[in-house]
């Protein structure tokens, strides 16, 4: 039994050996959020994943918020190792084995191409050109495992005029063109409050790479398969594309409006910053809300029965809406609405996710356990399985499955994997290259 | 460009369609998925749509409308989610449900996006599927799910965007949540949908058991908030709108400048000195705004700064300035601008397909590429051209219609 079988101990309902990825090992070169949430998605479906880290850890395990608060007074609470309390990296890494590795060194390249010898997929987001300076490039890859199958994140793409950019999510969004159709009536363009590009990206790594890996099984042919944050999105926005293209006009901001529904927008609610969104999809569910919020009235006004006689009616209709919903609060206006079969939703915040009953009663969180960090809950696989849950896994302290796989793996002997962590090949603990001589070596310090 | 740029930019794509031998039956309406359904049919997997016979799917009813005269055939998301695929009317009565359940005897996949209790009464939830057909992967797309106290509710991408969490994190602070301007959870969901009938279609062939997916578009919502979930359970900070500002740092979002709007932020962290160089701005490099604690605790006194230099540079400018100097700069753009971008255009990204009652339309491939495999594309098809085709073809095998 290798590791990745002992650390799935949380939550498991499917038999291990049933999942989807089963028998398909990662090696995970990818840093920060788009990479790792696509081989989250990987290792939720059974795949073994190998994150491999540079010798100073992954930098977003010194990112975010730390797990562990007011640690300094708790002596139970180990505090020299901060970077295993990163919350954001234990969570975009859940389920994940760990190891560290010093690339720029022929032992350091000798012992990643032992793991992607033993491997179906090697993913990676550094910026183009890297791997192939590093000594990776595809062609080496290929030659340690024929079959293998990289898959190449990036921000702008691998080729072409902005090879060579960097692209984050935050900055990559606007250039893809949503912020341009998203904003308030006649208002500027508004960003969206996650940054879309990296888990789109994400994702859709994880479809390239099931497909190539699909092909794979057929004909015993791995291959390069890319995609880039711009891409992923700008998959989302063709459709605005077409429009521009057949009419020559460029689609603007519209709020919460829609031209194909109305009622469609947002309405206060009792309490603080509390919302309902509402879709009427059709002229049943317009009668049954008029119905909901006690104005049989309008039901019955058969020229309000077209979508577009609504629009222009909109102000009005949105005021009896208003008048209904700021008396109830976002979870009764939800529930009387539903009942009669009308779309809406609360607007929750990230606080009523994790109280959300639907959510709950399918286990999208999971109480994980993390031996530094504590017990947390995670936000977990998106889909059920044959109506079972995924297994769940937290994410994996730094270098926590060095030694099972070299050993086990690679078949290393303890004086062989001593001598690598000694040279800070494949280190134990964070270890960072000193930058000019004299500076002192050791640890990052937080 | 880099010479790893230009040694891949020349790379043979084989005519090899990589799913040519799949057979996918899709029921599903809106986007999430007729998005998975459209990279089946551009990866080469036959992919019949089932549609009702009067109004065809929802989808058809979405604007913006390339003919008004025929608003069936020319919605703008219709024919871009649809592209490839075969249209086949079928009602829902007995004969109906004899032809689908004949067609998804010899299918491998099936899309469905129908609540727990519709799908049920069509025999289309897992116990039934599981019995008749225990080799297909089912994949249902719903809003909720097909269990739990909601697995009934309906949903449209407003209010998925809503129950996600997503829709109450967008916008101004002072004003009500925002919808973004592209269905991002349905396309997020049936990207989710796609990896994960691919996966479940691996263990079909080395296990020979199929599969029924369950995948609930506002879980994959809510999973997009991971960072603003961690913060929460992690040190009690609660997300909220931001207007234009991030709570991943500052700067990170975007801002007003010349002509729109560009975005600026202090990524990676280790340039930002490098906005004192672009901006002619010494203070930027100061040590009070060395650390993402401390641009954050000096925001207003960075804001006075950097906006009279936004506001008398161009969107293209600051981007290109950003970019030269190693930072992650942007700008916003509109449709003609991303139409026309040069990288999109150099990977070949947009193309035209003629279509047969439309004339030329404007579409795009993939958001993957492969080195060794190719895609293809085709019109979206008017509602029940393949209906006979389908009736004779996957649904006739067995004779149970014939």
């Amino acid at each position: 039994m290798t590791q990745a079988t002992t650390i799935r101990r949380t939550g498991s309902v499917a038999a291990r050996e049933e999942l989807p990825l089963d028998g398909v090992r990662v090696v995970d070169l990818t840093r920060a959020w788009a990479g790792p949430s696509c081989t989250a998605f990987l290792a939720e479906l059974g795949a073994d994943v190998i994150k491999v880290e540079e010798p100073a850890g992954e930098g977003l395990r010194m990112g975010g918020f730390r797990e562990v608060e007011g640690a300094a007074s708790d002596p139970s609470i180990v505090t020299d190792r901060p970077y295993n309390l990163s919350s954001i990296f234990n969570h975009l890494n859940r389920g994940k084995r760990a190891i560290a590795i010093d690339l720029s060194v022929p032992r350091g390249r000798e012992v990643l191409l032992g793991l992607v010898a033993q491997s179906q997929i090697v993913v990676e987001n550094y910026r183009p050109g890297v791997m192939e300076a590093l000594g990776l490039g595809f062609e080496t890859l290929r030659e340690a495992n024929p079959a293998i199958i990289l898959g190449s994140n990036g921000g702008y793409g691998h080729s072409g005029p902005y090879s060579g950019y960097r692209g984050y999510g935050v900055a990559v969004e606007p250039m893809s063109g949503l912020f341009s159709v998203t904003g308030y009536e006649g208002s500027h363009p508004q960003r969206s409050g996650v940054d879309h590009p990296d888990p789109q990206a994400g994702l859709s790594m994880a479809s390239g790479l099931l497909v190539a890996l699909y092909r794979q099984r057929r004909t015993g042919n791995g291959q390069h398969m890319k995609t880039s944050l711009l891409r992923a999105m700008a998959a989302c926005f063709t459709p605005r594309v077409i429009e521009y293209r057949a009419t020559g006009e460029v689609p603007t901001r519209h709020g919460n409006d829609s031209e194909a529904y109305s009622p469609h927008d947002v309405y206060r609610c009792a309490g603080e910053d509390e919302w309902i969104a509402i879709a009427v999809t059709n002229v049943e569910q317009w009668r049954a809300l008029c119905d909901v919020i006690g104005r049989p009235e309008m039901a019955a006004n058969t020229a309000l029965d077209g979508v577009d006689a609504r629009r222009d009616r909109r102000e009005q209709i949105d005021a009896a809406i208003g008048e209904w919903a700021a008396a109830r609060t976002k979870a009764e206006a939800e529930a009387e609405l539903q009942r009669r079969g009308v779309p809406a939703a609360a607007a929750q915040s990230v606080s009523d996710l994790l109280a959300d009953d639907q959510l709950a009663s399918r286990r999208f969180f999971r109480e994980l356990p993390h031996a530094e960090a504590g017990t947390k809950p995670y936000a977990g696989p998106r889909l059920k399985l044959d109506g079972q849950d995924l297994p769940a896994a937290g994410g994996p302290m730094f270098a926590e499955h060095r030694v099972a796989l070299l050993r086990d793996l690679l078949g290393m002997s303890q004086p062989e994997i001593e001598s690598l962590d000694a040279e800070h090949i494949v280190p134990a603990e964070p270890w960072r290259r000193p930058a000019r001589s004299g500076e002192q070596q050791g640890r990052p310090t937080p | 460009m880099s010479t790893a740029a230009v040694s891949e930019s020349v790379e043979p794509r084989a005519e090899e369609l990589p799913l040519e031998e799949l057979t996918v039956v899709e029921l599903t309406d809106n986007v999430a998925g007729p998005w998975a359904g459209r990279q089946f049919a551009a990866l080469g997997a036959e992919v019949w749509k089932i549609e009702p016979p009067e109004t065809g799917d929802v989808t058809r009813s979405l604007g913006p409308f390339l003919d008004e005269n025929d608003r069936t055939e020319s919605s703008v998301p219709w024919l871009y989610l649809n592209e490839g695929k075969r249209s086949v009317a079928l009602e829902e009565n007995a004969a109906g449900r004899d032809a689908l359940a004949a067609a998804l005897d010899q299918a491998d996949i099936l899309l469905v996006s129908r609540s727990a209790t519709e799908a049920a009464s069509l025999a289309l939830d897992r116990e039934a599927l599981a019995a008749a057909h225990p080799a297909l992967v089912a994949t249902s797309v719903t809003p909720y799910g097909m269990t739990g106290p909601k697995r009934d509710y309906r949903g449209t991408e407003l209010t998925e965007y809503a129950a996600g969490g997503l829709l109450y994190l967008t916008g101004e602070v002072d004003r009500e949540p925002l919808q973004v301007g592209l269905p991002m959870a349905e396309f997020a969901a049936g990207q989710a949908a796609f990896a994960a009938a691919m996966a479940a279609l691996l263990r079909r062939d080395a296990r020979g058991r199929g599969a029924y997916i369950d995948l609930a578009i506002t879980e994959v919502g809510a999973a997009m908030t991971e960072f603003q979930l961690s913060f929460l359970i992690s040190r009690d900070y609660l997300a909220t709108r931001l207007g234009n500002l991030n709570d991943k740092g500052y700067p990170w979002g975007i801002f007003p400048c010349r002509d729109g709007y560009a975005a600026i932020l202090a990524g990676p962290a280790n340039r930002w000195p490098q906005a004192a160089t672009i901006t002619g701005i010494p203070e930027l490099a100061d040590e009070r705004f060395a650390t993402a604690q401390s641009r954050q605790d000096h925001r207003d006194e960075m804001e006075a700064m950097l906006l009279p230099w936004l506001l008398d540079h161009d969107r293209k400018e600051i981007f290109e300035l950003g970019q030269a100097e190693g930072l992650a700069w942007g700008y916003v753009r509109d449709a003609a601008e991303v139409a026309d971008c040069p990288q999109l255009g150099s990977e070949g990204f947009f193309r035209t397909l003629e279509h047969p009652a439309l004339g030329p339309v404007a579409t795009a491939d993939l958001p993957y590429t492969f080195s060794e495999t190719a895609t293809r594309s085709a019109p979206a098809p008017s509602l029940g051209a393949d209906t006979e085709a389908f009736l004779e073809g996957p649904a006739g095998r067995n004779g149970s219609v014939r």
